[in-house]
């Protein structure tokens, strides 16, 4: 009988299968790496901490919130700040916000200028202490010194506390049985204004223990979409059912006026 | 017959080779980070996500290819090592049960060192093999230890940085060399058994079967 022929053994791992799985298996990262390079934009924000106003060089009790505000550029950028932040919150926003963002920066550093000078100058007017027009600029020229890392004019209100209690060596924490916090920008006239990011300072406020919270009372004078920052503070602390007291103010004198009627414990 | 960790020893020895290289580029971008952060800041730091996002991913592919790579050499060291006294399903076990694997790997690879060094030719590359086994558990606790502290810290000192990129290097490094004196030996030890002339049949072995079919 004639026999069959065999056909040609096959090498087992034949070297173009070897290089194909090796390739295919470098791909894969770099695939990957590539997908989270792609340009993809986002504005976060994310709790920050809250900040004593002595650290930036005023004798009083009070403390200011900040917050992490940012723009990522790419699904990497995006990753790390999740991995570092797990309560930032992220809107899509399109390519020009990091040039905005940067814009928005030099705006807000010259509201911060405005509002620490309306800070000087209310505690000044409440206190009857106006100083000299060198002893404001030095004072003002100070903190601007001092709030160099932080941006925004949302530290206006509690500065202007923070400065009432210099002048008049008050302390509204009853030797730190209280934590007080707040947020607001103050106002030529110590008007308490609108400010953003309140769901996340008052998440930062109640995550170091704030046991007043104040916000400015805007629910008639908002002028922007969207809630008013009173609303939202007392929508927020119901919804996360939070423990500090959120106490809505009008002006500085309010929010001094409340903090003098506090009760000693 | 072909080994059977063949394939899987080329794949991870392209994939290590590639981790080793972007290791070293991390290296470049730490040093420059703890000796200038700003250009660090302005020039790197896209590229040093990039390398890094790649290494992530990179190294999760490796640890699966690298698994299946001891369970096939350790398939391999059964087949041309008689009585071989780690089987591939506890060669893998060592590797993975967590605490047991600070003992379990180093004594894998020194098993397998010692038994490359019964051949003279392959003496050399079982020692190595043996002297890096402890020096790569040590080494790999401190790339953990020191990559959680990177991982979790908020402002990262440049000479941490540069520690922790420098022992991960040397990390990766080792288990490249590992990987290309484990296979070296497995190839040394499979051509010194098919160099051997093979015993021929001869009528003194085959015997009679030891029985009589009884109808």
């Amino acid at each position: 009988m004639e026999q069959l022929p065999l056909p040609p053994a096959k090498p087992r791992n034949h070297p173009a299968r070897k290089w194909i799985v090796a390739v295919l298996l470098l791909l894969l990262p770099l695939s990957i790496g590539f997908y989270g390079y792609l340009p993809q934009y986002n504005s976060f924000t994310a709790p920050g901490e809250i900040v004593p106003v002595q650290e930036i060089g005023v004798h009083g009790s009070v403390r200011f919130v900040y917050v992490r505000e940012g723009v990522t550029r790419n699904r990497y950028e995006k990753l790390t700040v999740s991995r570092s932040y797990p309560d930032a919150h992220f809107t899509r926003v399109d390519a020009s916000a990091g040039d905005d963002f940067d814009d928005m920066l030099d705006i807000e550093q010259d509201m911060k200028n405005d509002t620490i000078r309306h800070a000087i100058d209310s505690a000044a007017a409440i206190t009857d202490q106006t100083g000299t027009e060198e002893e404001t600029a030095t004072k003002l020229n100070a903190l601007i010194d001092e709030t160099a890392q932080y941006y925004g004019n949302s530290i206006g209100l509690m500065l202007g506390i923070g400065l009432y209690e210099e002048e008049r060596r008050e302390d509204f924490s009853r030797g730190g049985q209280l934590t007080i916090a707040g947020t607001g920008t103050l106002e030529e006239d110590h008007s308490v204004g609108s400010v953003g990011a309140i769901r996340e300072k008052l998440q930062t406020a109640e995550a170091a223990g704030a046991d007043i919270f104040f916000v400015p009372k805007d629910k008639e004078t908002f002028m922007y979409f969207g809630p008013s920052n009173e609303e939202e503070a007392l929508q927020t602390a119901d919804e996360l059912r939070l423990h500090l007291h959120v106490v809505p103010v009008a002006s500085l004198e309010e929010a001094i006026a409340c903090l003098k009627q506090l009760p000693y414990t | 017959m072909p080994l059977k960790s063949e394939l899987m020893t080329f794949v991870l020895k392209i994939l290590l080779a590639a981790l080793v290289a972007l290791a070293a580029a991390d290296l470049v971008f730490s040093t420059v980070y703890m000796m200038d952060e700003e250009l660090f800041r302005e020039r790197l730091v896209a590229v040093y996500g990039f390398v890094d996002s790649v290494s992530a991913v990179l190294y999760i592919i490796i640890i699966v290819v690298y698994l299946i790579w001891i369970y096939r050499v350790h398939m391999d060291l059964n087949r041309l090592y008689l009585q071989y006294p780690r089987t591939p399903g506890s060669a893998l076990a060592c590797m993975l049960i967590p605490v047991y694997n600070l003992y379990g790997q180093p004594s894998t690879f020194r098993l397998i060192g010692s038994h490359y060094q019964r051949t003279a030719a392959l003496r050399k590359t079982g020692q190595w093999i043996q002297g890096l086994a402890v020096p790569l558990v040590i080494i790999m606790s401190a790339s953990n230890v020191l990559g959680r502290f990177v991982a979790n810290a908020d402002e990262i000192p440049g000479s941490i940085l540069f520690a922790s990129s420098l022992i991960t290097f040397v990390t990766y490094s080792l288990f490249l060399a590992l990987c290309l004196l484990v296979s070296k030996g497995l190839i040394g030890v499979q051509e010194r058994i098919a160099d051997e002339p093979a015993t021929e049949l001869t009528p003194k072995l085959i015997q009679e079967p030891p029985f009589v079919l009884k109808s």
